[in-house]
């Protein structure tokens, strides 16, 4: 009878005990490779809900806190999971000639009646699978892969959900949507429109402009000078327009019209309130309600235009309403009531022919003008915040029609500040080549004279100085004058009294203003003055109240 | 008790490999080919059990157990089956005897009466002459009138029969064919070997086969073989395999469900575990393995699984479905 001996027994439970641990060790591993992925995956697909609003970020600690249990798992698992002597003995079986050796002698050794063969077969197992590293014979893999392309997961999670939840101030993230507040959005465009000052990077930009205001002020050139109903209408009209293109400006929907009235393109900002009118499906009811209330405090203003008014306050009850059709008819008629109201307007050209006669005596007067004009220029501010349109167009310039919004009351936007500063700037600018005109020379007489010394009275209301153009009738190309190929007479024409130049231009420093000026006659510009421009002392003015 | 020893290792297996080896030699002197033949008839002897084998004639199936003989020593008798064999004639008779006592009967014993036994054709004798056959061979004994005559051991019987011409013959039932423990197929021999059976067998040159083994040998041989421990999943794969072919049954193959109308016997199993033993020693091992099961499967089952019409029909043969059992039945 055969007897196991103690050395095979001790040789087999050796062998099984070395490969039952690479057996654990290699389940380990493979558990928390495994465990890991998955949390790597997990935290990546709540980091992708989370990025497209699919998860709800009270949620999203959960979805990430979840997931780390998985390797806690994997470890509990493998400790249950532990091989039996059999499980053992078939994977050392499978990494040799896979012919059972060690399954049977692991069941040999619960033999209480050993056979021959039975030690036989244990030491033959022992003796064959003894000499092999268990590290060689059973290779566990190394996880690192598996870690490493874990921690990328984990990564790529982390930064998604960091991208996705920086300060609301992080532009790139609201990239799709420019700041709420108009003054930042200005800001982003330009610093100095958004502080009112003229943009000098801004290109100038000459308005073109609108067919019929200069059908109406070709019509007017060759008309007598507007009279006074005519200038309070235009003027009524103006302010109209100009409260019409500050609610406008309120609303980004109607940005382009309350640029284009801005411009003085009031035949293009009717059609573009027409065409918003057939568009209006496409605004929201946000948008819808905050034109309708920029309309109605553009009506609350527009008293002296009621139709104009009537127009705003039926577009806004429209657009409160929500009717398409009512709304696209509301703003057309809107569009059109404008067109109608902006005929009203008569260009500063033609407002500045009824400008009472200056006198050339004083320069006080002069002065006396800028002050009137300062004066008139503060209390149309402080009326209503009314543009210093008047005070800002200089008398050199032919904008016709050009309106200016002005200084708004809130002061809000920059831009067509800007505009203002600039159109009030080259008004300025053209105002003080008036006064320099009309401080340089004087124009006394109808017959035209050089005097030189001519004396700008101030322009009403507020406007820069006239200066006489030139005596000589017949020959209006006098030196020094910049109105010589705009107002040259009628050569067949009898001067007629009181037919005055479109424009004169102040007097020299100290002189009282512009002279009486000729009929028919040149105008003259005068030289160099020291003294600030009415136009740019608008705008130092307004921006420094700003301010205060 | 007996201790371990190496040396003792390596004499009971070497020991084991080397007369089988031999044996297989000396028959391949005489033998021309059908080495899985002889491996499967040494099997079945080393194993204690019977073969059939099945083939045309011709096939050097006589000549390999009068060889077989030859090389172990042991008694041969050839039997040739016909119609009008009678079971006397194979198991022996009382005849009536004159002595000085007078008269009285004497038992001739018959060619049963040998180690190895050669039943020719054994297709072809009636169904009553093949069961006084088979108990000889189930019993190790015969019994005429009332006295049982064992038979000596060991004691082997290779029956053959002819899978062509059938007509007239007399299959053996079902309950005969699992009294053998291997069912083997003899082919035909290739051209190589056909070629050499001319140049053995048409010329003067005659090879006589040495004796390697004797009787006693072979029966520690086989009482050896016995002792190959057998794990627990090992015998229980052997028992899935045998419960496969059973149609209808728990674990049972597709392919038996289909195609076969009854399954292998217990026989089977102890079949499988004994070539399954007899295989390992002879791969140098001292363990049934699965793949030793698998090697020795279809020479044990084949005979025992009766397929059904839709096999017949479709000329599905045994081995088709026993290989698709193999492989549906993992280990």
């Amino acid at each position: 009878m055969a007897v196991i001996t103690p050395t095979q027994d001790q040789s087999v439970k050796r062998l099984l005990t070395r490969y039952a641990g690479r057996i654990r060790l290699e389940r380990r591993r493979r558990y928390l490779s495994l465990s890991f992925l998955a949390l790597g995956a997990a935290w990546l697909v709540s980091a992708l809900f989370f990025y497209g609003d699919l998860l709800d970020p009270r949620v999203l600690p959960y979805a990430l806190a979840l997931p780390l249990l998985l390797p806690i798992g994997a470890l509990v698992l493998e400790r249950f999971r532990q091989p039996s002597t059999v499980e053992t003995a078939l994977a050392i079986d499978l990494r040799f000639d896979n012919q059972q050796r060690v399954l049977t002698a692991v069941e040999l050794l619960d033999t209480k009646e050993p056979k021959s063969l039975d030690t036989e077969q244990l030491s033959s197992t022992t003796d064959l699978i003894t000499p092999f590293d268990a590290r060689v014979v059973y290779p566990v893999r190394s996880p690192l892969p598996a870690y490493s392309l874990s921690g990328g997961l984990l990564l790529l999670a982390v930064g998604i959900i960091l991208f996705k939840g920086a300060p609301a101030g992080f532009v790139p993230i609201q990239a799709l949507g420019l700041p709420g507040n108009e003054q930042a959005l200005s800001a982003l465009v330009s610093p100095t429109a958004a502080s009112g000052l003229p943009d000098s990077n801004k290109p100038t930009e000459t308005p073109q402009p609108d067919p019929s205001q200069t059908a109406v002020a070709a019509g007017s050139q060759g008309n007598d000078a507007p009279s006074p109903e005519q200038q309070a209408a235009s003027e009524d009209a103006q302010s109209g327009l100009d409260r019409l293109q500050q609610g406008l400006n309120e609303q980004s929907a109607t940005q382009s019209a309350a640029d284009s009235l801005q411009q003085g393109d009031y035949g293009q900002a009717g059609d573009q309130l027409a065409e918003l009118g057939q568009e209006n499906d496409q605004l929201s009811e946000a948008a819808k309600q905050g034109l309708a209330d920029s309309l109605d405090r553009a009506a609350d203003e527009s008293e002296s235009t009621p139709d104009l008014q009537k127009a705003e306050r039926s577009a806004a009850e429209a657009l409160r309403k929500g009717n398409y059709k009512q709304i696209d008819e509301a703003l057309k008629n809107l569009g059109e009531e404008l067109k109608e109201t902006a005929q009203n307007v008569i260009p500063q050209q033609e407002l500045a022919q009824g400008f009472p006669e200056q006198s050339q005596e004083s320069g006080q007067q002069g002065q006396e003008g800028q002050q009137q004009q300062g004066q008139q220029g503060k209390p149309s501010d402080q009326q209503s915040g009314q543009p210093q349109e008047q005070g800002e167009q200089g008398q050199g310039q032919q904008e016709g029609g050009q309106s200016q919004s002005g200084e708004q009351s809130d002061g809000s936007q920059g831009d067509p500040q800007g505009q203002q500063g600039e159109q009030g700037g080259e008004g300025a600018q053209g105002g003080q080549q008036g006064q320099q005109g009309g401080e340089g020379q004087q124009n006394q007489s109808p017959g035209g004279g050089k005097d030189g010394e001519g004396d700008g009275q101030p322009g009403a209301p507020g406007q820069g100085t006239r200066v006489d153009g030139p005596k000589d009738s017949a020959d209006p190309n006098v030196e020094g004058n910049p109105f010589e190929l705009e107002n040259q007479p009628d050569q067949g024409k009898p001067s007629q009294d009181g037919e005055r130049p479109a424009l004169t231009l102040e007097g020299s420093a100290g002189a009282s203003g512009a002279s009486p000026v000729t009929p028919g006659g040149a105008v003259t510009a005068p030289g160099e003055s020291n003294r600030l421009p009415v136009e740019r002392w608008q705008i130092i003015q307004r921006y420094f109240g700003r301010e205060r | 008790m007996t201790a371990w020893t190496p040396e003792r290792e390596q004499r009971v297996g070497d020991k084991v490999q080397q007369q089988v080896a031999a044996l297989e030699h000396e028959l391949a002197s005489v033998i021309v080919g059908q080495r899985e033949v002889v491996r499967g008839v040494l099997t079945a002897l080393l194993a204690g059990g019977h073969v059939l084998l099945e083939g045309v004639p011709g096939l050097g199936k006589t000549l390999l157990v009068r060889t077989l003989a030859e090389c172990i020593d042991l008694t041969y008798s050839r039997v040739q089956f016909t119609p009008d064999l009678m079971p006397a004639d194979i198991v022996g008779s009382d005849i009536i005897v004159e002595g000085a006592e007078g008269r009285g009967f004497n038992f001739q014993p018959g060619p049963i009466f040998a180690h190895l036994i050669l039943a020719d054709e054994i297709n072809r004798a009636t169904p009553r002459t093949q069961s006084a056959m088979l108990e000889a061979m189930q019993e190790q004994a015969v019994t005429v009138g009332r006295s049982t005559h064992p038979l000596p051991k060991p004691f082997f019987v290779l029956a053959t029969q002819n899978p062509i011409d059938l007509q007239g013959t007399y299959p053996l039932p079902e309950a005969q064919l699992d009294r053998f423990f291997f069912k083997l197929t003899v082919g035909y021999p290739q051209a190589d070997e056909l070629k050499e059976i001319a140049r053995r067998t048409t010329s003067n040159r005659s090879v006589k086969p040495h004796v390697v083994m004797d009787a006693a040998s072979l029966q520690s041989l086989q009482q050896l073989i016995r002792e190959v421990p057998v794990a627990e999943p090992v015998l229980d794969y052997a028992a899935r395999l045998v419960m496969a072919t059973h149609p209808g049954e728990e674990g049972a193959a597709q392919a038996a469900n289909r195609y076969v109308r009854y399954g292998a016997s217990p026989r089977a199993i102890q079949a499988l575990i004994l070539a399954g033993k007899v295989n390992a020693i002879l791969s140098g091992r001292y363990n049934v393995s699965f793949d030793d099961l698998r090697r020795v499967s279809l020479p044990a089952l084949r005979h025992r699984v009766v397929l059904n019409v839709e096999a017949q029909l479709q000329s599905v043969g045994a081995d088709q479905i026993l290989n698709q059992i193999i492989e549906e039945v993992k280990p």
